[in-house]
């Protein structure tokens, strides 16, 4: 009998332990990263056990057949989805690090001559931060300021010692599709390198670097659905565009980025490209209607909702929405079983209010409230159901708690009250 | 080369509808699912005996592909904390037996299971 019983609790034990294990959240957070596709892991799954040699062994088969790989995502795969040439195409380990070469390369390669960097308010830490490194290094960067739907005016900026403009493609806050095609014309009429941080969009949206006259374009791996630790630089090369390299060494990737190229990673990142270059129409009608349906149903259902960013011009799949009177991280902690985020990662470990939304303007109050959804490929209808309903009930549940709201309700306006300091 | 016949097409389709249940993770599931049946949906009026047979190639290289992950990317952590688990708990039970009978103190050992488990 005492066994019978022991059996029976350690039943129970174990229930409650599997039923911990198996609740983890919902990912709403496609642009913070996403998860490989299964087809990615397939095509690199040799490479990590079989195929094991260094592509730049030029004297034995293990180097020739990692080289035929390397080069077959370069070519194939790569090039093809952005337009270009193998030889334009640089591996790195990330967007990063590809933004920090275009930078940095590019402005110190012609400071002879050229002092003047031009990037805007909303870029990426890695390009605002690489302006800055610039700037104590004694050239003169202009940021541009972007008005409220996010979209810019550059043409003002531009002066006869501008070596480089930088704009990112589609914002990875807001999900803004900045006008490439308009600006790289601008450049390529003024003779200004056009560089941009195309992180976000490529395999998303349709992107061609020769229609859209960019010079230089920085590539993530991990942002479509492949592999995390590899990028790439497309380097334009009629006309050339000369950069002096960050990391020296053995001269691989035509000597702008020495080191040996990771075969598995690049042959993730080439198949990630060619997957997503076949999907791209799937996949932007299917995250278009799951985001057209995450709003409709917010919007529709509480008061008080903005949508951050230019209503048209974005990629759909990046949801970027304010709710008044409600603090972001506290329907960021109330949305325990969502995977979501206010800002960007890499700014969500300060406290404060996201740079982006400031620079398109957006009030203190609302910068605060602010949540990012993400949509992506293995986004579900009922996974975008579930957060829009757990997300109404919470902004429902903390707006009854606030005071604001209260005193919104009987009618008064909050901007006319004196807060009295102490 | 004759074609593939109308049977096979679904025949295929039934296994990859099939292997692709098997994924662990829920959105690998999901999306495959959804992702073969929309193929085969859009791709089915399809009549050009060569256009058929690229296709079929395309998604029996894909079943591989299905084929192949589901086993990889099966929840092996998760599998190996519930195991480490029913050991813990295991020998808690004997420890616990043990001291039952040796004290005849069935409490105090169904407590000792709860901590250690």
């Amino acid at each position: 009998r005492v066994n019978v019983y022991y059996v029976t609790l350690i039943d129970l034990i174990k229930k409650r332990e599997l039923e911990k294990d198996e609740l983890r959240p919902l990912y709403m957070d496609f642009q913070a990263t996403t998860p490989m596709d299964p087809r990615v892991l397939d095509a690199m799954l040799p490479y990590q056990v079989n195929y094991y040699g260094n592509p730049h062994s030029r004297t034995h088969a293990y180097g020739w057949e990692s080289e035929s790989a390397m080069e077959t995502a370069r070519k194939q795969q790569v090039a093809d989805l952005i337009g270009a040439d193998p030889r334009e195409i640089i591996f790195t380990s990330g967007a990063t690090e590809s933004n920090n070469m275009a930078i940095k390369g590019v402005a110190r390669f012609y400071q002879a001559k050229k002092r003047h960097v031009i990037t805007t308010q909303t870029e990426h830490k890695c390009v605002l931060d690489s302006c800055r490194i610039l700037e104590s290094e004694g050239f003169s960067v202009t940021y541009l300021p972007v008005r409220t739907d996010g979209l810019l005016d550059l043409e003002a900026s531009i002066r006869p010692d501008t070596s480089l403009v930088s704009v990112m493609t589609v914002n990875n806050e807001i999900g803004v599709k900045q006008p490439i095609k308009e600006i790289g014309k601008i450049c390529r009429s003024k003779g200004v390198f056009f560089h941009t941080d195309a992180a976000q969009a490529i395999g998303k949206i349709p992107l061609n670097v020769s229609d859209w006259k960019i010079d230089l374009m920085s590539i993530s791996g991990h942002k479509i659905y492949g592999p995390k630790g590899v990028g790439a630089l497309y380097v334009r090369r009629r006309p050339r565009v000369r950069l002096e390299p960050l990391q020296n060494g053995g001269g691989q990737e035509r000597g702008l980025r020495s080191g040996t190229v990771p075969t598995p990673l690049a042959v993730g990142l080439g198949a990630a490209c060619s997957i997503a270059q076949q999907e791209m129409e799937y996949d932007h009608h299917r995250v278009s209607m799951l985001a057209n349906r995450l709003v409709q149903k917010i919007m529709s259902e509480i008061p008080d909702v903005i949508m951050n960013g230019h209503p048209e011009q974005r990629y759909p799949g990046c949801v970027n929405l304010s709710f008044a009177y409600v603090e972001g991280e506290s329907l960021l902690m109330a949305l325990k079983d969502v995977a979501l985020s206010s800002g960007s990662a890499c700014t969500s470990a300060s406290l404060e209010p996201s740079y982006v939304l400031r620079a398109i303007g957006a009030d203190e109050d609302l910068a605060h409230s602010s949540i990012r959804f993400g949509i992506g490929r293995f986004t579900t209808e009922d996974e975008v159901d579930y957060t829009a309903e757990k997300c109404i009930q919470q902004v429902r549940r903390l707006r009854e708690m606030s005071p604001l709201w209260e005193m919104v309700q009987e009618g008064i306006d909050l901007k006319s009250i004196k807060w009295t300091q102490h | 080369m004759a074609s593939s016949s109308r049977a096979q097409v679904i025949s295929l389709y039934r296994t990859m509808l099939k292997e692709s249940q098997k994924f662990s993770s829920y959105n690998y599931r999901t999306y495959a699912l959804r992702r073969v049946r929309d193929a085969f949906r859009a791709n089915g009026k399809v009549e050009d005996p060569v256009t058929v047979e690229r296709l079929m190639e395309e998604g029996r290289r894909t079943l591989g592909v299905i084929q192949r992950q589901v086993r990889h990317t099966t929840d092996t952590q998760h599998t190996e904390t519930r195991q480490r688990q029913t050991h813990t708990l295991s020998f808690c039970v004997v420890l616990g037996f043990c001291f039952c009978q040796t004290n005849k103190n069935v409490l105090k050992s169904l407590s000792f299971c709860n901590f250690s488990g």
